[in-house]
């Protein structure tokens, strides 16, 4: 069975218009998506991530290596049929209608006049942007052309969706409503690849997440992989608490801060059996508790340590 | 529907409803209506001053807007990243590239026929002959606009700069109009290398001098059929023979 996406030792270089002169982008890297899979393609900006989308969709010639999509080589222009792709700031000639830009993308993908309607009329409302689908391209606000740029990338009902950036934008609102198409999107089966900067969407909706820097993958991980994340820990919060009374409660690590005039003391405990006895003990001793919450290390974390890593290396 | 006549169809409408259209084409207006006045107060033929004028206003104005819109047509959708969304759909780059050629092309025809129809409007009202010539002379601006516009395609496919694009463009136009004059060029050369790159010019050069009838029309005198039919020939395997070269180095182009 072949996979969604493959790309093998993927090399390209940017050369300058005088002097030829080439500097290397992306240097000899491989990633395999699962069908149906959700992946986070993530990196620092500079790093690759964009460069990468536009030699899968052949807008860039490689140097050298291979993609493929479901098998098929990714410059086939077939190969481009079973795929809807979201550029990072969409846009689209001034002068015609949502409705004309959406009918220019219906006649591309081959849906007849009375499919077309019918499957505009439903991405349109999908995406939010129905009651505007008479408004010229040029009175529609970023987000509002984030959102025709999503409706025409599912209008042919991808079975492997590229977005790059699809947030930015996006009000909180259009961000919760995107997330949730791609929700559904990747229940009904489509595979996505997805470059972000919102690293909370990308953990929300991703199975997988690969994390590029200076054009080098530096490592791939399953977001529900807790020998990757590591294990977590409890952190109890008491605010204004006596001074001895934290210490008394055994916790793993201690910090004491003050925050607007409050003084919060934050208990870290590696195992749930002494966060809950030391739970119990503040609750018996009538201390006040600020939160009591358990702490996975975030994707963020991880995606922090590895550029930082990157940069000083 | 066709994936070149799609995207043909959205550049037509994208050019029409454009800031350039109604620019050029109420300065193409004011100008033949100028050439009226001008007529009026010449000695002699008022008509053949009219019509002679006219047509070199609606050749401008044409070739002018062919150069124009369509120097910045594939900047634009390079910079603009449409084109991005466009390739990836299963849409080849040279489908991408002749849809912009024939949707441009189809503008530009438009204005030229829209604009010979008004200097017909005008003949007509001045001297009650239908002046049907002049529709004869505006096919062969068609012709013109035919290559003009596929070299236009040709540059903006593998240059950067808009600026460049249209200087080059319009170059080839002058160079294209005056063409009969590099012989004589070559004869008062003294060495063999002139010669030979004015030689390889004339040669590579489209001969637009042969597309033009407009200094015959003015006079009474028509095209010959066979003039029609080189004319046709000339103008497509020129524009075809320049959009094919247009489409292979569109097609290793980097998107950067």
């Amino acid at each position: 069975m072949s996979a969604a996406l493959e790309i093998k030792d993927l090399c390209f270089s940017y050369a300058s218009h005088w002097t030829y002169r080439k500097t290397p982008a992306i240097k000899n890297i491989s990633l395999e998506i699962k069908k149906g899979e959700a992946f986070g393609f993530l990196g620092s900006n500079g790093g690759g991530k964009t460069t990468t989308i536009k030699c899968i969709l052949n807008l860039l010639h490689p140097d050298s290596g291979a993609i493929k999509i479901f098998g098929t080589p990714s410059w086939l222009s077939s190969a481009r049929s079973s795929v809807g792709y979201l550029s990072e700031q969409p846009y689209f000639y001034d002068h015609l209608t949502v409705l004309e830009i959406m009918e220019l993308f219906a006649g591309l993908i081959g849906l007849s006049r009375s499919q077309s309607q019918v499957k505009i009329k439903e991405v349109l409302n999908r995406v939010g942007v129905f009651s505007r689908s008479k408004s010229p391209m040029r009175h529609l606000s970023k987000g509002l052309t984030q959102r025709v740029g999503l409706a025409q990338a599912i209008l042919n009902e991808p079975t492997l969706l590229i977005l790059d950036e699809p947030f930015s934008g996006l009000d909180p609102i259009g961000r919760r409503e995107f997330r949730d198409i791609f929700m559904d999107l990747k229940k009904s089966g489509t595979t996505l690849f997805m470059s972000s900067h919102v690293l909370s969407d990308v953990e929300f909706i991703c199975d997988r997440v690969s994390i590029m820097s200076s054009g080098v993958v530096k490592g791939i991980f399953n977001i529900h992989d807790d020998t990757v994340f590591g294990a977590g820990y409890f952190e109890l919060s008491l605010e204004d608490a006596p001074a001895q009374a934290p210490q008394s409660l055994l916790a793993d690590e201690i910090k004491v801060e003050t925050l607007a005039g409050r003084t919060i003391s934050r208990l870290k405990f590696k195992e749930r059996a002494a966060a809950e006895i030391a739970l119990a003990k503040s609750l018996q001793q009538g201390l006040k508790i600020d939160k009591f919450k358990f702490n996975r290390p975030s994707l963020e974390d991880i995606f922090l340590k590895l550029v930082k890593m990157d940069a000083s290396s | 529907m066709n994936p070149i006549v799609q995207i043909a169809l959205n550049t037509f409408r994208e050019t029409i409803r454009g800031k350039l259209t109604p620019i050029l084409l109420t300065f193409g207006i004011v100008v033949v209506a100028f050439s009226a006045m001008f007529g009026s107060v010449t000695l002699g033929d008022q008509i053949k001053v009219l019509t002679d004028f006219g047509l070199f206003s609606i050749s401008l104005f044409s070739v002018g807007m062919s150069v124009l819109a369509g120097a910045s047509l594939m900047q634009k959708e390079i910079q603009l990243k449409t084109a991005y969304n466009l390739l990836a759909k299963s849409v080849n780059r040279w489908q991408l590239l002749l849809g912009k050629y024939f949707g441009l092309l189809f503008s530009v025809t438009l204005m030229n026929f829209f604009m010979a129809a008004m200097l017909c409007g005008l003949l007509y009202w001045l001297e009650n002959t239908a002046q049907i010539l002049i529709l004869q002379a505006a096919l062969f601006i068609f012709f013109e606009l035919v290559i003009i516009t596929a070299v236009t395609i040709f540059f903006s496919a593998i240059l950067v700069t808009p600026t460049l694009v249209g200087l080059f463009s319009f170059a080839i136009f002058i160079i294209g109009r005056s063409i009969e004059y590099l012989p004589k060029l070559m004869a008062e050369s003294a060495t063999t290398n002139v010669n030979k790159i004015i030689e390889y010019i004339y040669w590579t050069m489209p001969h637009l001098n042969q597309l033009s009838i407009s200094d015959y029309v003015p006079y009474g005198i028509g095209a010959t059929p066979d003039l029609l039919i080189s004319a046709i020939s000339y103008s497509f395997s020129y524009a075809g023979m320049t959009l094919i070269l247009a489409c292979l180095i569109f097609s290793r182009k980097n998107f950067v």
